[in-house]
């Protein structure tokens, strides 16, 4: 899509007049002044009133506003557990203040994925503020989400590698998995970071014969739940190193480094091993963190940094049928280059990913 | 402040919408011409007099005239996000 223009970034549509939320005045959402004066019209406006949801929202979609809540687009808490889990209490509130400067901005109103773009992208309506019920894909889940997830499954990361046999071949859209309901799920009950819970969705949800007795394809039957579906199925995929995150000394804005990105696919130890992600072997991705990344707000604020890999557990959007590693039992077995092996992870990374280091390549 | 002629006002809505012909959804203009929020039966002010947010927001040359010109962003950051 071309970029909006600014006007038609707030041009109000007959369609969301004569609808029900189009049938409530502005003023009742958006605060402000009637007056034929933008400047005048504008005081007290309020430009995101989805942000408070339980005094916008609720009366009507009191289910949705209360999970919705505690969803992990609302709190954010993947990036506090994250941080936390390498620092100690003391460290919280330096912590805290590079949350509220670089993170809270990705907070995700029911706006930025019903009425508008994401203001990262620059906002404006996704259809002159009709309420729209189904999230369209490219103008909202990827303006966010579009560095790893987004270019994983339209193909952008390279020329090379294909997008997700999902988008290629079967023409679905990130909704088609990731639910409504799912996305307002709240996340108080599963430990707060997007892998804790059970597999939502999983793959065998949608290929239960996967595995199964009648499955022809030997590979299936062998591993079963020994090695996650991507591990056989997804190709190269990016990783990143450092983030390092800072407030400009020029304009006072909040700016961060990002050291490296590549592309790979590399295979580990599960580092998060669980009844609800039994496998031991997994794709892992490198995230952007580093002992200093959160330097800029004190000294040696993660102190626990080898507690957590930062070699991570990661599920690539870019699915295949048929993939390199796959073509045969020894395209996989025995090949080292696959493998996250110790000569992969930086020496001051050895004990971060003790568990995810593969030691010796399956033969 | 805001909140407080909201909420009644959503309730009184949400209650009107009860009161309504099960579910007849706002949209569904029963016939050309009537106001739409007839069906719920809510009578909003701004109907008879001018909203100057709509005569706005629904108005393309006065959005372009009074558009703010988009701010060039001094991109400070390098890497992929
Ligand atoms: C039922 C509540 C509600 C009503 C009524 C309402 N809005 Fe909104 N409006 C919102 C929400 C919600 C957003 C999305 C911002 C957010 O909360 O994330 C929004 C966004 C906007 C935006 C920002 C567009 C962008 O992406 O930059 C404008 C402009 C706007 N509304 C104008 C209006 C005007 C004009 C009216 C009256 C014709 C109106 N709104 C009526 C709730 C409402
Ligand atoms: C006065 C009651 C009321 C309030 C308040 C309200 N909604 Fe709705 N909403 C409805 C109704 C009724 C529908 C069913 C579809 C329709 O009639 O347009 C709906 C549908 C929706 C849908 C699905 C779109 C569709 O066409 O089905 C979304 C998304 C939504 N609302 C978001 C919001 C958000 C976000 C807010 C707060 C800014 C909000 N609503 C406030 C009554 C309300
Ligand atoms: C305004 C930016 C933004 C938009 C728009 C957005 N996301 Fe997200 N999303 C995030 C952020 C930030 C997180 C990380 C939250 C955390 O881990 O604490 C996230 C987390 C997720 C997760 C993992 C957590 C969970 O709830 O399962 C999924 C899946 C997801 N997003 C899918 C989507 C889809 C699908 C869409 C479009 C319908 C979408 N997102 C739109 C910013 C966004
Ligand atoms: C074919 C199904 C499928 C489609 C389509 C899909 N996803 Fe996912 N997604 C998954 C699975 C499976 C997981 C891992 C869930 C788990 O382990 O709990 C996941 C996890 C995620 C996560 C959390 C992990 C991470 O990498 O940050 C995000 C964010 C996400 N998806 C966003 C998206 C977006 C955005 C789209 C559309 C561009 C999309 N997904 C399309 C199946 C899908
Ligand atoms: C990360 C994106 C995302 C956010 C944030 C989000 N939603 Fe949704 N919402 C969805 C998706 C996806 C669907 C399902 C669309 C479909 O099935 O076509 C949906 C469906 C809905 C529906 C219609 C179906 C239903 O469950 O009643 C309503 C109403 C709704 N959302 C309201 C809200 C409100 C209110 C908020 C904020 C409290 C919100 N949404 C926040 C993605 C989101
Ligand atoms: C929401 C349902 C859904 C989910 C979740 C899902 N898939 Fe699919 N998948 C499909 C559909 C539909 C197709 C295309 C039709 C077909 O061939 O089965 C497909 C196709 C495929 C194909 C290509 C099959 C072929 O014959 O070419 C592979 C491989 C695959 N999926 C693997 C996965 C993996 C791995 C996951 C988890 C990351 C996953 N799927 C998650 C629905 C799903
Ligand atoms: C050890 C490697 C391996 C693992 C692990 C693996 N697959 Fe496969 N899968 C294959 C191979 C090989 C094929 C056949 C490719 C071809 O047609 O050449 C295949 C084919 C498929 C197909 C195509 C339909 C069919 O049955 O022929 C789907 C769908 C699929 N896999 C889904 C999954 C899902 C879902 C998982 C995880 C539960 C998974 N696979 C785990 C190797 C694997
Ligand atoms: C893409 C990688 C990959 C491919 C392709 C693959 N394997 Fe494996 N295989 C693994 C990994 C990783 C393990 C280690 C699992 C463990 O130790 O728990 C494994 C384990 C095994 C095991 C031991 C299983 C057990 O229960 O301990 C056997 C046997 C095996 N593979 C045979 C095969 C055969 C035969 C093929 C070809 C038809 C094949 N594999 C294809 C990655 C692969």
């Amino acid at each position: 899509m071309a970029p909006l223009e600014p006007w038609e970034k707030v041009l109000v549509s007959e369609n969301f007049l004569i609808s029900s939320h189009g049938s409530v005045s502005c003023i009742s959402c958006h605060g402000g002044e009637q007056s034929p004066d933008k400047e005048t019209a504008h005081t007290g406006l309020v430009t995101h009133p989805s942000d408070d949801a339980a005094a916008y929202c609720a009366t009507c979609h009191a289910d949705v506003v209360n999970s919705s809540q505690e969803s992990l687009h609302s709190t954010l808490s993947g990036y506090k557990v994250s941080m936390y889990s390498r620092s100690i209490p003391e460290n919280h509130p330096a912590l805290d203040e590079a949350f509220g400067n670089h993170c809270s901005s990705c907070h995700t109103s029911c706006g930025d994925c019903h009425i508008s773009q994401p203001d990262s992208v620059g906002g404006g309506f996704l259809s002159g503020h009709e309420f729209v019920e189904t999230p369209p894909m490219t103008r909202t889940c990827t303006a966010c989400h579009g560095s790893r997830v987004g270019n994983e499954y339209l193909g952008k990361n390279s020329e090379e590698i294909p997008g997700d046999v999902h988008f290629r071949i079967a023409r679905m859209n990130c909704v088609s998995c990731h639910t409504g309901s799912a996305l307002h799920a709240s996340s108080v009950d599963t430990g707060n970071t997007r892998y804790t819970a059970s597999q939502e969705p999983s793959c065998r949800g949608c290929h239960a014969e996967i595995g199964a007795a009648g499955d022809t394809v030997a590979q299936h039957s062998i591993h079963q739940d020994k090695v996650q579906c991507q591990v056989c199925h997804s190709i190269e995929y990016s990783s990143c190193d450092n983030c390092h995150v800072e407030i400009s000394s020029k304009t006072g804005n909040p700016f961060y480094t990002t050291d490296a990105h590549y592309l790979g696919f590399y295979i580990g130890r599960n580092p998060i091993q669980s009844e609800e992600r039994p496998y031991e072997y997994v794709t892992v991705r490198h995230i952007p963190i580093a002992p200093d990344s959160y330097s800029f707000y004190g000294e040696d604020l993660l102190p626990n940094f080898d507690l957590v890999a930062t070699w991570a557990y990661a599920t690539p959007h870019n699915i295949q049928r048929v993939t390199p590693q796959n073509q045969s039992c020894d395209a996989c077995h025995g090949n080292s280059d696959l493998f996250l092996t110790v000569d992969k992870v930086k020496p001051e990374e050895l004990d971060a990913n003790k568990d995810v280091i593969v030691e010796s390549i399956p033969e | 402040m805001r909140r407080s002629i909201f909420i009644p006002m959503m309730i009184t809505l949400c209650i009107l919408a009860a009161c309504s012909p099960a579910s007849v959804p706002v949209d569904d203009k029963e016939a050309e011409g009537q106001p739409a929020s007839s069906a719920t039966g809510v009578v909003i002010s701004e109907s008879s007099t001018v909203d100057q947010c709509v005569e706005c927001h629904t108005d393309k040359s006065k959005l372009i005239d009074t558009a703010k010109p988009e701010e060039v962003v001094v991109k400070e950051s390098e890497g992929t996000g």
